[in-house]
């Protein structure tokens, strides 16, 4: 494997079990990223989009195959040792924004700052350099439960970035927003904020996909 | 990390556990005023059912808030927290709670304590004194909260050994 590479899936094969049944979700996977590109996943609802995420990020396991995130086969470490990988190189944007209701904008984009170790101090400098970056620093104090679904995503993509990881996940990150706020959220991809990261994103709208350094396809397995 | 996580889940979950607590206070204070009125056999008979049921309530209680964590147990991994780390922070949350819980039954139950001869006709009791009652409920109810602690720490720990894409399918 070139010391280029970010992410590395290597023929991983997934299936979900449930009541008596297997449901394969995709059989022989393979492809790479390298580091600083932008590769983009395409593919029909239920192809398994979110899975590869979730499996890239350490927080599912494949039943086969192998996947390495900097260098590290993720697939064969313990999940603690994982988590710890997760939280110095990766940051997730979830289809489901996945942040702490009865908590503040503010605490939710705390929160991957405390479990890194660091101080009160400079959880806050990060924080408000971020509350810049991404707009929402109009509600930084409001609970999250009060948010639109648009203020929740971009809370969502914020914390993602807070700990200014090398490799960032999307997962179908301009869904239920509206077209200012996804335009919003295209332009920061343009823009500086991402400079020099690497991007793995599954999405289904083309503004999106027109933005990545390459397309991948992913086909839905019939039954 | 493991105190800023119980701290900000002790205050913010304040709302949906204060009914369970004042109920816990109550039936604190309810068995440390009956602990007063016997003696001889019959107080160690009471004080040893006193012991048991206030372990069972606290316990129940802590079981029960511990097993509403799912979607914030699967935050926590998905964000990078070690299972250590989660699990000693639902340890301190529930020791917390358990231990308002219980100094808000010692409230009620010193209240009665001090109400109850005025009240009730008492002649022929032999009541314990203050620092007696006070001293049992204090000792019955921190071996409560302990317990039931270290039973919903356990049931997080459990819980954290599945994987988080699993929890979150569980929770959604």
């Amino acid at each position: 494997m070139s010391s280029n590479s970010a992410i590395r899936v290597e023929h991983v094969r997934k299936v979900y079990d449930g009541h008596g049944k297997s449901f394969p979700v995709f059989e022989d996977v393979s492809f790479e990223v390298k580091k600083g590109e932008f590769l983009a996943v395409v593919g029909p609802t239920g192809c398994g989009k979110t899975t590869l995420i979730n499996l890239v990020a350490g927080l599912d396991r494949p039943q086969a195959g192998n996947i390495y995130v900097d260098g590290v086969n993720i697939t064969k470490l313990p999940e603690d040792v994982v988590s710890k990988l997760r939280r110095r190189k990766l940051g997730v944007v979830f289809q489901v924004s996945n942040l702490i209701p009865s908590l503040t904008v503010y605490e939710n984009l705390e929160l991957p700052l405390v479990f890194l170790g660091m101080s009160r101090d400079e959880r806050r400098r990060r924080v408000e350099e971020v509350l810049e970056s991404f707009w929402i620093s109009n509600y930084v104090h409001r609970k999250v439960a009060t948010l639109s679904v648009g203020e929740n995503r971009m809370v969502s993509y914020a914390r993602a970035m807070i700990s200014d990881p090398e490799i960032l996940l999307l997962d179908e990150p301009t869904d239920f927003l509206d077209p200012l706020t996804e335009d919003m959220m295209v332009a920061s991809f343009k823009g500086k904020i991402l400079k020099g990261k690497t991007l793995l994103a599954t999405t289904h709208r083309r503004k999106m996909a027109k933005l990545a350094d390459r397309v991948i396809n992913l086909k839905k397995k019939l039954p | 990390m493991s105190l800023w996580l119980a701290l900000k889940r002790f205050q913010t979950t304040w709302v949906k556990v204060k009914l369970i607590i004042g109920i816990l206070a109550v039936v604190v204070a309810d068995f440390m005023v009956l602990s007063m009125l016997v003696q001889g056999w019959g107080a160690v008979i009471t004080a040893a059912s006193i012991l048991i049921l206030t372990i069972v309530a606290l316990s129940a209680t802590m079981l029960h808030l511990a097993d509403r964590v799912d979607y914030d147990l699967g935050v926590y991994k998905a964000l990078g927290a070690t299972r250590e780390t989660i699990t000693l922070s639902f340890m301190i949350e529930l020791f917390l709670t358990g231990l308002l819980g219980a100094l808000l039954g010692l409230l009620v139950g010193v209240s009665l304590l001090v109400l109850l001869p005025a009240l009730l006709p008492l002649k022929g009791w032999s009541l314990l004194t203050l620092a007696e009652a006070l001293g049992f409920a204090l000792l019955f109810s921190l071996l409560g909260i302990f317990t039931g602690a270290a039973l919903g720490a356990y049931s997080v720990w459990k819980k954290s050994h599945r994987m988080t894409a699993e929890i979150f399918a569980h929770v959604e």
